[in-house]
C-alpha cells in the first residue's frame, strides 16, 4: 500500500463503534509503530471484536510502501481454518502526517472485498506519529490509529466510512486473573509453529467457539483441569461464561459450563478473576485475589453441612465468607417460598433442589468455591465416603434420627461437629460442640432422645402449625442461634490459638458443650437463671456442663461403629427369611449369643 | 438407656424374666454379623389375625435404643401414615420400624413391648374393620 492519498473522511455516527482489545493495540504499537514505516498486518476478530493482528512478516517494505505478501492471505485463511478469527481488515503504519487511508489501501482493500464476496466490509486501519484525533484511538505515548470501513452498499458498491474506536480492555482484565491472551502473531511465527507435524509447538492462539450461535473466544484458564473462559464479543458490557471439565483419555476433555453471574454495571475486572477462579477451581497465583478477613487461610478446608435450610444456608454462607474453600452439602429437598423468609435464598431459587441453591449462593460469594451436593436423604447417603477429607460437620437438619446418625459417623471418623437446632417458634436454641480429639460428649449424650432438650423441640416448620413466614422476628431469631453456630464453627476450624477458636477454649475445656441461647427475654428456665438482673435482655445463653456417658455407643467406653451397609443387609436378610418362614440363617457368635430362658 | 454391649444380653435377660416369665411371647435372640436383637410375637387382641412378630434390633447411632421391625403382619406401604411406623435408615437401607413418640427408639425390652403392643393394639382394630379407639 502506497500512502500517498490521503483524505480527510468524517467519522460515520450511523455505524457502530469498531471494538479492539487493548492487547490487539499493545501488538500495533509494539509489532509495527514500534519500527519506522511502513510496516502492516491483517487484523482477525470474533464476532465484531478485534483481537488479532497477524504481521505481514514476509512483505516487503519501504518508507512510503507495504506491498503484501501473497502469504498473508494464505495465512489469513490457515488462521481462521484454525478456528482462531476471521479476517476484519488490514493494520499499516503510515509515515508522520498521513493518518488516512491512501488510495491504494482503498483500492487493494476493495480488490480483497471482490475477492471475498462473503465479506460486508474490511477494516482499514491506519497508524502514524501524532496526538490522537477524534475518534482516533491512542497508541503509545507517540501514535494514533485511525480506522475506516470500506463496506458494501446494497447496490454492491463500496463506499469507505471513517469509524470510531473502543479498546476493549480485555487483555488487562485477563492479566489481573493470572491470564495472558496472545493478541498477536506473525506469518514467521505460524509457519515456524507449524512445521514438525504432530509434534509442533502450538501457538497459544484464544479460539473461536459458537455458543448458541453466538461466536465467543475460548481463552484458556491455567489449571490442573480443562478450564476456560468464553469471553463474549460484547466483553465487558455482557460477561464471559466459565467452562470446566474433565481430561479424558485419547478425548477431547467434555467442558461444562458454570454458573457466570455478571454484573454489566459493576467493574468487570474483579468479576472475570472471580470467574477465572471457578473455572480453575482454585486461586491462581498471580490473579487478584480476595481478602481473608477473619479466620485465616481456610481455603484448604472442606465442611459439610447437612440440612441446608434456615440454619445451615446461614451457617453455610458465614464460613464461605470467612474463606472456607470447600463445602458436602445434604439435603433432599427443594426451596420452598417459606424458606424465603429465613434462609440465604432468593425468588429465583424456588423450586430448586437447596445443595443447587446453596452452592450457586456460596459461589456468588467465592467463585472458587467447591461445593459437592448431595440431594438425598441424609439416610441414604454413603456417610463414610462423603466424610472423606471432611474437617467439619454442621449439623443442621430438623430430623433428629438424621442428626443422631451423622453425629455418629462424625465421632467415629473423629470429625469435630457442629449441631443446631431451633425450638419452638424459634424462641430459643441449641447449638452442640463435639469434638472427638477433646473426647468431649456426644451429640446424643447431649441432647439425645430423653435428655431435656428434646421437650423443647417442635415437631416441624419451627411449631407454627403450617404458617409460611412465621412470625415476624422469626428469621432474625433463627440467625441469632445460627450466628452462634457459626462463630463456634469458625473456631473449631481455625484452631485453639485463632480469634474465632480462643473463646471455646474455656468451653471444651470445662465440658460446656451444649449452649442454649434464648432470642427473647423470659424464656423458660432463664426466667430462673437471670431472675432480678434486669439488666440482662436478649439475646441471652447459657452453656451447659455435657459429660460424656460411659455405656454411650458412641463417645463411651467402649465405642461401637455405626452402622454400615452390611447392618442394612443383614436386617433386609432377617426381615426377608422371616417373612419367608425360615428362621434366620446367619451364622451366630457363640460367645455372646444368649439363650433364653 | 444406653448399654456397651449392642446385643442380646444378660440385661436384656434380665428384663425379660420379670416381663414374660413363661415366655409365652416367643422371644429369641437373634445375631448376624453386625445386628444382634430379639424377635417375639403377640397375640392380636381380634379374633381370626394370626401373631404379629416383631424383630427388635439395638442401633448404636439411636443411643443404642431399640429399633423395632414388624415382621408380620407385613405393613411396609403403610408406614408412612401413622406417626409411630417411621422409616429408619440401617447402613443407607431403609427400613420401617415402630417408634416412640417424635420418633424415639425403645430405651429397653419392656419399652420394646410396649410400643409394639400399643401399634399392634391399633393395627389390629384397623385390620378387623373396627375404630381402634384411640390414637397413634
Amino acid at each position: 500500500m502506497t500512502a500517498k492519498l490521503a483524505r480527510q473522511v468524517e467519522a460515520d455516527p450511523a455505524i457502530a463503534p469498531l471494538r479492539v482489545t487493548d492487547g490487539l493495540v499493545e501488538a500495533v504499537l509494539g509489532r509495527l509503530a514500534a519500527v519506522p514505516p511502513e510496516r502492516g498486518g491483517a487484523l482477525l476478530a470474533t464476532g465484531g471484536l478485534v483481537h488479532l493482528l497477524l504481521e505481514d512478516s514476509s512483505a516487503r517494505y519501504s518508507q512510503s510502501t507495504w506491498d503484501i505478501s501473497h502469504a498473508l492471505s494464505a495465512t489469513v485463511g490457515e488462521i481462521e481454518a484454525a478456528g482462531h478469527g476471521t479476517l476484519a481488515g488490514t493494520v499499516h503504519t503510515h509515515p508522520a502526517g498521513i493518518p488516512d487511508p491512501s488510495g491504494t489501501d482503498i483500492a487493494t482493500t476493495g480488490e480483497a472485498l471482490r475477492f471475498n464476496p462473503h465479506l460486508g466490509g474490511l477494516v482499514i486501519a491506519v497508524v502514524t506519529e501524532g496526538v490522537p484525533r477524534e475518534h482516533d484511538l491512542p497508541v503509545g505515548p507517540a501514535h494514533r490509529m485511525s480506522l475506516h470501513l470500506l463496506h458494501r452498499g446494497p447496490d454492491g458498491q463500496t463506499s469507505l466510512a471513517r469509524v470510531r474506536g473502543a479498546v476493549v480492555p480485555l487483555a488487562a482484565d485477563l492479566a489481573a486473573a493470572g491470564i495472558t491472551i496472545v493478541s498477536a502473531t506473525s506469518i514467521t511465527s505460524w509457519r515456524r509453529a507449524g512445521r514438525g507435524g504432530r509434534a509442533r509447538p502450538r501457538l497459544a492462539l484464544p479460539t473461536v467457539v459458537a455458543l448458541d450461535y453466538c461466536p465467543r473466544l475460548a481463552v484458556r484458564v491455567p489449571s490442573p483441569r480443562p478450564a476456560a473462559l468464553f469471553i463474549h464479543p460484547a466483553y465487558p458490557q455482557t460477561g464471559p461464561i466459565a467452562v470446566t471439565g474433565r481430561q479424558q483419555p485419547d478425548t477431547l476433555p467434555a467442558l461444562q459450563p458454570l454458573p457466570s453471574p455478571w454484573d454489566p454495571v459493576a467493574p468487570s475486572r474483579p468479576q472475570l478473576a472471580a470467574l477465572a477462579r471457578a473455572a480453575a477451581g482454585r486461586r491462581i497465583p498471580g490473579s487478584t485475589r480476595r481478602a481473608w478477613p477473619l479466620a485465616g487461610a481456610l481455603a484448604g478446608r472442606r465442611v459439610l453441612v447437612a440440612g441446608a435450610g434456615s440454619v445451615g444456608s446461614r451457617i453455610a454462607e458465614d464460613l464461605v465468607r470467612s474463606g472456607v474453600g470447600a463445602f458436602t452439602v445434604v439435603d433432599q429437598d427443594l426451596v420452598a417460598a417459606p424458606n424465603l423468609s429465613r434462609t440465604v435464598y432468593g425468588a429465583a431459587d424456588i423450586g430448586v433442589p437447596k445443595p443447587d441453591a446453596l452452592a450457586r449462593r456460596l459461589r456468588a460469594i467465592d467463585p472458587a468455591v467447591t461445593v459437592d451436593r448431595h440431594a438425598t436423604p441424609l439416610g441414604l447417603t454413603d456417610l463414610s465416603q462423603a466424610l472423606a477429607g471432611v474437617c467439619l460437620v454442621v449439623a443442621a437438619t430438623d430430623d433428629l434420627r438424621e442428626q443422631a446418625l451423622l453425629a455418629h459417623h462424625a465421632y467415629a471418623a473423629g470429625i469435630p461437629l457442629v449441631a443446631c437446632a431451633l425450638y419452638k417458634k424459634a424462641a430459643a436454641g441449641e447449638v452442640v460442640l463435639s469434638v472427638p480429639a477433646a473426647k468431649t460428649a456426644c451429640w446424643w449424650c447431649a441432647v439425645g432422645a430423653g435428655t431435656p432438650s428434646e421437650s423443647y423441640r417442635p415437631d416441624r416448620d419451627y411449631g407454627l402449625g403450617g404458617r409460611l413466614a412465621g412470625e415476624s422476628a422469626l428469621g432474625p431469631s433463627i440467625h441469632l442461634v445460627a450466628c452462634v453456630a457459626a462463630s463456634a464453627a469458625l473456631g473449631l476450624l481455625a484452631g485453639p490459638a485463632s480469634h474465632a477458636g480462643r473463646p471455646l477454649r474455656r468451653l471444651l475445656g470445662q465440658r460446656r458443650t451444649l449452649g442454649v441461647i434464648a432470642t427473647g427475654p423470659g424464656w423458660d428456665f432463664f426466667k430462673t437463671v437471670f431472675a432480678g438482673m434486669d439488666h440482662q435482655h436478649a439475646p441471652q445463653s447459657v452453656w451447659v456442663r455435657v459429660e460424656p456417658s460411659g455405656d454411650c455407643p458412641v463417645c463411651g467406653a467402649h465405642p461401637v461403629p455405626p452402622f454400615d451397609a452390611q447392618a442394612g443387609s443383614d436386617i433386609a436378610h432377617v426381615i426377608d427369611q422371616f417373612r419367608r418362614g425360615i428362621s434366620a440363617s446367619a451364622p451366630s457368635d457363640p460367645e455372646t449369643e444368649v439363650r433364653f430362658p | 438407656m444406653s448399654t456397651a454391649r449392642a446385643g442380646p444380653s444378660p440385661a436384656d435377660v434380665e428384663v425379660l424374666r420379670h416381663l414374660d416369665p413363661g415366655n409365652a411371647e416367643s422371644w429369641a435372640p437373634v445375631r448376624t454379623g453386625r445386628i444382634a436383637g430379639w424377635t417375639f410375637r403377640l397375640a392380636p387382641p381380634f379374633a381370626g389375625q394370626r401373631p404379629f412378630i416383631f424383630f427388635a434390633f439395638r442401633c448404636p447411632s439411636d443411643g443404642n435404643g431399640f429399633r423395632i421391625a414388624v415382621l408380620e403382619p407385613d405393613m411396609d406401604a403403610e408406614y408412612g401414615h401413622a406417626r409411630h411406623m417411621i422409616r429408619a435408615y440401617i447402613g443407607g437401607r431403609p427400613i420401617p420400624v415402630i417408634c416412640g413418640p417424635g420418633g424415639r427408639p425403645a430405651s429397653d425390652l419392656a419399652e420394646v413391648r410396649t410400643h409394639a403392643a400399643k401399634w399392634m393394639a391399633y393395627t389390629s382394630a384397623w385390620l378387623s374393620g373396627r375404630s381402634p379407639g384411640f390414637s397413634l
